[in-house]
């Protein structure tokens, strides 16, 4: 018998098809699948949030956020009663209690989590000057948990991590850890809009003027403007600030919101101790 | 964002170190099948009768060939549509080829030209760290006879 190993033609193994170019195709495709997904998340949060009782909200931050109304201090009680008189302005429905907490520290920060708790930092009160720039501050807070910002936040955060937990093929549990992210709560650029809108309109509400009441982001640019190296954390998760001015005082033309009275000055209570920045 | 750098990065230094090695490769074990190609590897299991009285050896190449990042990457994002993994399929041909000739090698270096029963064992080498490490053996075995020799103890030894 005869035997022989003639050569082999290359390619029949391999493809001559250029590896980059598959690279781009399957990269897109990709994308595209995630993009998808992740509205598709985004939405079915929004959709559903309003279906989950607010009760189980306050249930599950019972257990770390908890307050002594006798503890509170003066600043503390008198933010609650702004925020109670703000609740009723907004029609927040019965069960939805909002609970304010004042931390005397030099964060210049405020920010709204689960279960109607809202968190305001001296450090960001300091810089406001005027009652209205305070109502709106703490207008804008309850008018995230107005429209559940938070659950939504935490629903759609959990379901994106699950989400990327199945694609990409890990599962750690650890990653899903809910409370640790009360505080890290971001929300999404409409619903920022939609709670200055409320916010804003709270104000009017309450005063049948807005005056001065955008200073709480000018308060906030000039802070920036002229602070240290790192950025306050509210900033970070809040941009564009300019144009959040500019879209109230549109708002505020567009409803016919006047903006005249004589603003009444931010509570002594609330003043600073040392002098050692001048405010206007 | 930094990740996403560190992964353009890492991509990058597969995509170019990958392709470079594959070429060369390429290049190399084109010219050693052409070196090799009068000894003759055939598959069957029973040796031809004009060598059945020659003395015999096992002889065995193996080669242990790692995957670059952006084959990997690549494979990883064929996972979801499936299809052709073209990036893993020229990985293991080369591998394959590889242990093919260092199997030829061998046979050759022991004066013998021609191979027997061919047989070809692919494994993974990942041991609970799969996505680590990313690497291939390929082991190619045969049986060798050498024409000088006349086998007298157990002629149809094979």
């Amino acid at each position: 018998m005869q035997y022989e190993n003639p050569l082999v033609p290359e390619g029949i193994n391999t493809t001559d098809e250029h590896p980059l170019k598959e690279f781009a195709i399957l990269s897109v495709g990709v994308i595209l699948v995630v993009v998808f997904f992740m509205g598709l998340i985004t939405l079915a949060v929004e959709l559903s949030a309003r279906f989950v009782p607010f009760e189980y909200e306050q249930q599950m931050v019972s257990s770390v956020l908890q307050k002594d109304p006798s503890k509170s201090t003066p600043q503390e009680r008198y933010l609650q009663a702004l925020a109670d008189k703000i609740a009723q302005a907004q029609e927040l429905p019965k069960e939805m209690v909002i609970t304010v907490h004042y931390e005397d520290d030099d964060i210049k920060n405020a920010f709204a989590t689960l279960g109607g708790h809202v968190f305001i930092h001296r450090g960001l009160v300091e810089q406001l000057s005027n009652e209205n720039a305070l109502e709106l501050l703490l207008a804008h807070e309850i008018a995230h948990i107005k429209y559940r910002h938070p659950l939504k936040s935490l629903g759609s955060g959990l379901l994106m991590q699950i989400f990327w937990a199945i694609i990409s093929g890990s599962s750690d549990p650890s990653a899903l850890a809910s409370i640790s992210q009360l505080t890290s709560l971001s929300y999404s650029r409409s619903n920022e809009t939609q709670a200055d809108e409320e916010g804003l309109y709270c104000v009017f509400q309450l005063h049948h003027d807005v005056n001065g009441a955008s200073e709480l982001f000018q308060a906030l640019i000039d802070q920036q403007s002229d602070s240290d190296f790192s950025p306050p954390k509210y900033l970070s998760t809040h941009p564009d600030l300019a144009e959040r001015i500019i879209h109230l005082k549109k708002l505020a033309i567009k409803k016919g919101w006047s903006a005249q009275k004589k603003i009444k000055p931010l509570n002594l209570i609330f003043k600073k101790v040392s002098t050692t920045s001048g405010s206007e | 964002m930094y990740d996403l750098i560190v992964l353009l990065v890492l991509l990058l230094i597969g995509y170019f170190f990958g392709r470079m090695a594959e070429k060369k490769h390429y290049k190399s074990i084109i010219e050693r099948e052409k070196k090799y190609a009068k000894i003759i590897l055939i598959a069957t299991k029973y040796a031809p009768a004009e060598v059945l009285n020659q003395q015999s050896s096992l002889v065995s190449g193996s080669v242990v060939i790692s995957v670059d990042y952006f084959k990997r990457f690549l494979a990883a994002l064929r996972n979801f549509f499936g299809g052709r993994v073209t990036s893993y399929e020229s990985l293991l041909d080369r591998a394959r080829r590889e242990a093919i000739l260092r199997l030829k090698e061998e046979a050759h270096k022991k004066g013998s030209n021609m191979l027997v029963n061919l047989k070809l064992e692919t494994s993974s080498i990942s041991k609970g760290r799969k996505n680590a490490i990313g690497s291939v053996e390929i082991l190619a075995y045969a049986t060798a006879f050498y024409p000088d020799t006349k086998a007298l103890a157990q002629p149809n030894a094979v």
